[in-house]
């Protein structure tokens, strides 16, 4: 008995009854597809977030005011903590050898207008050394002027995306726009370079750290941004950092963010989320496969002549076995197929929809879906199929 | 060809044994053409299920073409029933969702013979049983005298020692039944052993001998030619 001859035995069984096995199919592709879908979501997900991340390097470190584990969430729960202040930043880079350069950062949102065109902005007040820290490259212009921590001249660099919106046909360089009620010149427009830590850099407005300070009427930094000299050990860092902080603030009430306390921080919640998805997909495949194994009793029973006629001819029960299996396995690899289809159209047209989300379907979870379609059918299809062959041949063929 | 030595088929029905056969003494030799009678509940079925080995003796010894068939076990009996036995039955027993080509294929399928020659050998028989413009007809599409062609054809298609028949005109009506008796006595003629079970005195006839049964026991032997009427059949044995 060859594998032509059961699947022939087994198709033409199943599109007696194409309804049933239609109904069937799709309980099992909607349960492979959430399985497709999602995991193929989740990876995505991963692969957009450490994107996100990885132009930070191993070697930037984040400094954010008040105090938590570094764990990369909330910072500002327990305890009231001292301001970060520029002092701050700048005794930061000179007293420690393994802190290349700390940029006070201060970020605010504003309505940033040329005439009629205005639109919120998230704005960034930094100094010129960010241009280092993050490399940014710039279009045309200069970036923010050095040796202005205190003054704060009113020049802004704008990001290419914005710069456009603004000044659709007049080169923006040299032109006056607004901050909000501050009028401001352009002097600079920074080099496409996407989205990162959830900021648009194509869309971010940067200005002079003074004249942000003074724009949001704050007298304390939103981050300091550190870049390690090369060669440096990122937790010796860290740990320095810590000890000047407690020691200029009498007290630990800063929080050092590394790119990879980040990643972990979000690699666990990815994971928790992941196996929350598979939990709801592995539901819905079970739910499925009770639906294989429901139809293929039906289906046995209504077919006890058959198997009785089968065994009278000369089948063996392990031939009879295959054939009802080779029916429950057709079912759940056409349904694992379709659900594999849809759930890859889906993914397709989220990343259609969203082009900056890096959606893609990995050759394993193909892989993974199939093989689990095809554990599914075997699994949920071998109780019905070994009924079967448990059949007595004298009463099978009087069909009861 | 079939011994049967002290043969009993005993089955639980509740609390109480039923003896459906019981002590069957008997032998049929190669070509013999023979007939089982007896009235209903008379052990006819069994005795022809045991003997086609899709039910087991619960006693005695059942041999075929010199082999002891005891104690062989589900998949020893279907390989006996593959090489040795052809079963026709009274309700044709088609797949009805293959053609007729379909159903005479089937018990190659089982015994891994290679498509090709499946697709001609089921063919030539179908043409030996006059089918050769029904081979890709469903039974649905087909006359019951037809469906039991196909039937015999699957039943032939193995070549096999012995053709059971369980009441095999018991659904059609006299000319196709005929017309499968005939067929059945063709193939006698070429050296099939033959046992057919029925109440039909007309189909009875045409074999050697007849077994008559009574309540599971083998009441008497006569020849087919006896078989005149059944009053004189199923009546007492003359002492």
């Amino acid at each position: 008995m060859t594998l032509p001859d059961l699947i022939r035995l087994a198709f033409t069984a199943l599109v007696r009854h194409p309804l049933r096995a239609g109904l069937t199919l799709l309980g099992i592709s909607v349960g492979i597809g959430s399985v497709a879908l999602l995991t193929s979501l989740g990876e995505s997900a991963r692969v957009y977030i450490e994107a996100q991340f990885a132009f930070l390097g191993s070697d930037i470190l984040v400094i954010l005011p008040g105090r938590t584990e570094t764990t990369g969430a909330m910072p500002g729960i327990g305890g009231a903590p001292n301001d970060l202040t520029l002092d701050d930043a700048l005794h930061l880079e000179r007293t420690l050898g393994n802190v290349r350069v700390a940029v006070p950062v201060v970020l605010g949102t504003e309505t940033v207008s040329n005439g009629e065109r205005a639109r919120q902005c998230t704005v960034m007040s930094t100094v010129t050394e960010m241009q280092e820290l993050l490399e940014l490259d710039l279009v045309s212009g200069s970036f923010l002027p050095e040796g202005d921590m205190e003054r704060g001249a009113p020049v802004v660099v704008l990001g290419r995306k914005i710069a456009r919106e603004l000044f659709p046909d007049v080169h923006p360089v040299g032109e006056n726009i607004r901050i909000g009620d501050w009028r401001m010149r352009v002097i600079g427009i920074t080099e496409t370079r996407g989205t990162h830590l959830g900021i648009d850099m194509d869309e971010l407005v940067m200005i002079p750290v003074a004249t942000g300070l003074r724009m949001f009427n704050r007298t304390s930094l939103s981050r300091i941004m550190a870049r390690l000299t090369s060669g440096t050990d990122a937790a010796v860092a860290e740990a320095d950092i810590l000890a000047l902080m407690t020691d200029r603030h009498d007290e630990l009430d800063v929080t050092v963010v590394t790119p990879g306390a980040i990643l972990g921080t979000v690699g666990g919640i990815l994971d928790a989320l992941a196996a929350a998805l598979a939990g709801i997909a592995a539901i819905s495949l079970i739910v499925a496969g009770i639906g294989i194994m429901n139809v293929m009793l039906v289906s046995v029973s209504e077919r006890t002549a058959e198997v009785g006629l089968y065994l009278a001819v000369g089948a063996v029960r392990r031939q009879v076995l295959a054939i009802f299996l080779t029916e429950a396995v057709l079912l759940s690899l056409a349904g694992g197929l379709l659900g594999l289809g849809g759930g890859m159209a889906i993914i397709r047209l989220v990343g259609r929809l969203y082009p900056e989300f890096p959606a893609a379907t990995p050759a394993w979870v193909t892989g993974a879906s199939l093989t689990l379609a095809l554990v599914v059918g075997v699994g949920f299809g071998v109780l019905p199929a070994r009924g079967a062959t448990r059949l007595d041949p004298v009463t099978a063929l009087s069909g009861n | 060809m079939i011994e049967l030595e002290g043969v009993g088929k005993a089955f639980q029905v509740g609390e109480h044994q039923v003896h459906a056969l019981a002590d069957i003494d008997e032998r049929i030799d190669e070509g013999e053409h023979v007939s089982i009678m007896g009235p209903s509940g008379s052990g006819k079925s069994t005795l022809l299920n045991v003997i086609g080995c899709l039910a087991e003796p619960t006693s005695g010894r059942l041999s075929l073409d010199g082999r002891d068939v005891s104690g062989l076990g589900s998949d020893g009996l279907a390989h006996i029933r593959q090489d040795l036995i052809g079963f026709v039955f009274q309700s044709y027993q088609l797949i009805s969702r293959l053609d007729a080509l379909g159903n005479v294929e089937l018990p190659m399928i089982f015994a891994g013979v290679p498509r090709g020659e499946r697709i001609e050998r089921a063919t030539e028989l179908l043409r030996l049983v006059g089918l050769e413009d029904r081979m890709h007809h469903r039974p649905n599409e087909m006359s019951g005298g037809q469906q039991q062609r196909v039937a015999i054809a699957r039943a032939i298609i193995m070549n096999p020692r012995i053709l059971l028949a369980d009441e095999p005109t018991g659904n059609l009506d006299t000319q196709s039944g005929n017309q499968i008796l005939d067929l059945l006595d063709e193939l006698n003629d070429k050296g099939l052993t033959i046992i057919v079970v029925t109440h039909d005195p007309a189909v009875a006839r045409r074999s050697d001998r007849i077994l008559i049964l009574r309540d599971g026991r083998i009441a008497r032997r006569v020849s087919g030619s006896e078989a005149t009427d059944l009053a004189s059949l199923f009546g007492e044995p003359a002492t």
